[in-house]
């Protein structure tokens, strides 16, 4: 009965992505880690587990909100939407851990996925006023219901990305560890 | 030291499952995902993992009604999260989930598994609103983890997920599940 499919690690990061400190989108990976699937890698039905760690920090009162994004090809396949960090208390490189979920709804030149995830970390809305403080997790995509992403060419070499976007520029993101 | 196993997945499904709207218990996958496992598959120790990803509709959830999971082999409840009371905080459309359920099998031949999990949505007893950060349920919820119901391994059975509620209005829908056999 069993597919004789295993699981396969795609790409791991060997070193940490770049302190992201910027409004706006960036890639969060090292460049050694954007890995590339060949044209018709995918399948209906086959299965993504994105799992990366990192630290964030973010200000009292006007934290903005955090997002993150995967992209193949240029092409955002999952959004997480905005996220909102906690505004009672600063946090300084705080630990975060992200998990995305990706299962393959199409292919071909309209390729897409269907996605969810969840980020955990102490720095989220929703937090008691005062210590002690357990993390928290933000459901992916955050305050929305899930979908399916945008569409990408599955019948071209697509390149793996993961981009964050900041609304502020008090705060910082690092990417620790990734595995695809 | 390598066991020389792997980790395979067992199903994945293509689509989503059927919106479980009515009071009992049904199935939450669509047909294809409700994956036959062969006889004489399991050890003991071999593992499975669920997981899946959903959502849950209306505001009805929230007036004192619970959910509940099974996982189910040949009709036999091998796990059973137990009852979870939803809060008061769904108030809308479409709240996501994430489930994830280990099974360890324990005995074979009259069979049984070990089963622990995770349940993350904004429905919880303890949770936020969907704005804002989620708390975990573990499951079986409020209970201490136990083996679940006997089923023969003896013979082949397929593997299902159930799902279970006490207000006859909301839905649940199943989006992304995937059952790997981890060793």
């Amino acid at each position: 009965m069993a597919r004789q499919i295993w699981v396969e690690t795609v790409t791991t990061s060997e070193i940490d992505g770049p302190t992201l400190t910027a409004i706006g989108a960036a890639s969060m990976l090292p460049n050694a880690a954007k890995s590339t699937f060949p044209a018709a890698t995918f399948d209906v039905g086959k299965v993504l587990r994105i799992t990366a760690t990192g630290r964030v920090s973010t200000v009292i009162t006007t934290p903005g909100t955090l997002q993150f994004d995967v992209r193949l090809q240029g092409n955002i396949v999952f959004d997480s939407l905005a996220i909102t960090p906690d505004p009672s208390a600063a946090y300084v490189t705080v630990g975060w851990y992200l998990e995305i979920f990706l299962t393959c709804r199409a292919i071909g030149t309209t390729g897409n996925f269907f996605g969810a995830g969840k980020f955990a970390c102490t720095d989220l809305a929703g937090q008691p006023a005062g210590p002690p403080k357990g993390a928290l997790v933000a459901m992916l995509p955050f305050n929305t219901t899930a979908g399916v992403g945008a569409n990408f060419d599955s019948t071209n070499p697509n390149q793996f990305d993961m981009f964050f976007t900041q609304t502020v520029a008090t705060g910082s993101l690092t990417m620790h560890q990734l595995a695809v | 030291v390598g066991r020389q196993t792997w980790v395979e997945t067992l199903i994945a499904a293509e689509i989503g499952g059927p919106s479980v709207g009515t009071l009992g218990t049904s199935s939450c996958l669509p047909p294809a995902a409700r994956v036959a496992i062969p006889s004489n598959f399991f050890d003991v120790g071999m593992a499975l993992r669920i997981q899946a990803t959903g959502q849950v509709t209306t505001a009805a959830f929230g007036s004192g009604g619970t959910g509940e999971f099974f996982v189910t082999l040949g009709g036999n409840t091998v796990f059973d999260s137990l009852p979870i009371a939803f809060g008061t905080n769904l108030g809308g459309p479409g709240r996501n989930f994430l489930l994830d359920i280990l099974l360890t099998c324990r005995t074979i031949g009259p069979a049984s598994f070990m089963g622990q999990g995770t349940w993350i949505n904004s429905v919880g007893p303890g949770s936020n609103g969907p704005a804002l950060g989620q708390t975990i349920d573990l499951l079986p919820w409020n209970s201490p983890p136990a083996v679940g119901g006997t089923f023969d391994s003896t013979f082949a059975a397929q593997l299902d997920l159930l799902f279970a509620k006490t207000v006859g209005t909301g839905t649940l829908l199943i989006n992304e599940y995937t059952v790997q056999a981890i060793n």
